[in-house]
């Protein structure tokens, strides 16, 4: 069911990292996951770095502790992690459970996360007439730095679509 | 009438080594007399005999847990005790097992369930049931089945024949600090489930979870 021999991509945006996790994560993956984010972080010089677990439908005790734990290696060396794209079942089963994401931070989307290691995505102006149609991202450019933000560095990217965002969920300490 | 002597042993050997549970079993069934086939109306007297055995060997905080369990045996069997014949039964002793069998899970669940949040509950249970097999069981098993009556559930039984969860009481304080994840997962499970049961002792663990569903 893991397959050893696949690889999870990193992504490079503004010098930060993004790891788009898929379905399952065996410990052998996990391991090399750590490994691969260590070097991207030292090679590209990266201070970031956004898990985006949407892909992911079950997150128990165990993978919680790798995500930790990938946090940590990754504040070794400087760089911050934040997850985002845990679905509502998910929280609420971890809340349950009473299991907490130790030291973790959490962001309700993709958009969300990138801002919070100092990139923002805006939109062209054009086709409806520069209005910016998604929620926080579209106030990024226009909002006060919140204290501890990055510097920001803007990105311009074609819209993407609309994306109903879910329940807006408190940072799981 | 049924035999229960390979359930009553079954029982014991959760607690003790084989060779005690069978030596204690045969001589309870001598001492009270009637042959050497064990049928449920023989149940109470029986248990009367093994009681020394029990205390001897088992550890004080399964004692009771263990009498109940055998005194169960010997009523009209509820129908939770019986194993369902629709029990899917699924070896567990590498990660991989444990993907499959939350996998397996969560395909019953949705069979009988329309919540996400039930199914995703009963699949990450299982998921920490199973792991925790792995890493401290070296194998078991996880048992799924669905009941109707009284009212709907899914019932996932795990089992294992290893070395035994000592702390029990540690664990479900919540006060349980550990760098390995038994406890959390272990008080995880028991927060999800309406029903938790825990057998556990130096020759396995046995550990009986319901879902209303």
């Amino acid at each position: 069911m893991v397959d050893p021999h696949e690889f999870i991509p990193i992504l490079e945006l503004c010098e930060q990292l993004i790891v788009p996790l898929q379905g399952d994560l065996g410990d052998a993956q996990a391991d090399r996951l750590r490994e691969d984010v260590l070097s991207r972080i030292r090679d590209v010089g990266a201070s970031g770095l956004v898990v985006d677990v949407s892909g992911v439908w079950l997150i128990d005790s165990h993978l919680c502790s790798v995500l930790a734990s990938l946090a940590a290696s990754a504040r070794y060396m400087g760089a911050r992690t934040v997850i985002c794209g845990l679905s509502p079942d998910i929280v609420m089963t971890l809340q349950t459970m009473g299991v907490e994401l130790q030291d973790v931070e959490t962001a309700r989307s993709l958009e969300e996360g990138l801002q919070r290691v100092g990139v923002s995505v805006t939109r062209r102006g054009g086709e409806s007439g520069g209005k910016l149609p998604l929620g926080s991202g579209a106030s990024a450019q226009n909002a006060a730095a919140a204290p501890g933000d990055a510097p920001r560095q803007k990105v311009r990217v074609p819209a993407p679509k609309k994306k109903f965002s879910g329940i807006p969920m408190r940072r799981l300490k | 009438m049924t035999d229960l002597r390979p359930s009553v042993l079954a029982l014991l050997e959760q607690h003790m080594a084989r060779m005690n549970a069978e030596s204690a079993l045969r001589r309870a069934l001598l001492a009270t007399g009637g042959g050497s086939m064990l049928t449920a109306d023989r149940i109470p007297r029986v248990l009367d005999e093994l009681q020394a055995g029990i205390r001897m060997f088992v550890p004080r905080h399964a004692q009771d847990e263990l009498v109940r369990a055998i005194r169960a045996l010997g009523k009209a069997p509820r129908h939770s005790e019986r194993p369902a014949a629709n029990t899917r039964q699924l070896a567990v002793a590498t990660e991989d097992d444990v993907l499959h069998a939350r996998a397996a899970a969560r395909r019953l669940a949705q069979q009988i369930s329309s919540s996400r949040f039930e199914i995703q509950k009963i699949a990450t249970a299982v998921s920490e049931l199973a792991r925790n097999i792995v890493m401290y069981a070296s194998g078991g098993f996880i048992e799924l089945s669905v009941e109707t009556m009284p009212r709907s559930k899914l019932v996932v039984v795990a089992r294992d024949e290893g070395p035994g969860i000592g702390n029990l009481d540690e664990i479900f304080s919540g006060n349980y600090r550990s760098r390995t994840g038994l406890g959390k997962g272990l008080l995880g499970v028991k927060r999800l489930a309406n029903e938790f049961d825990i057998t556990t002792g130096p020759s396995g663990t046995r550990i009986y979870t319901e879902f209303l569903v």
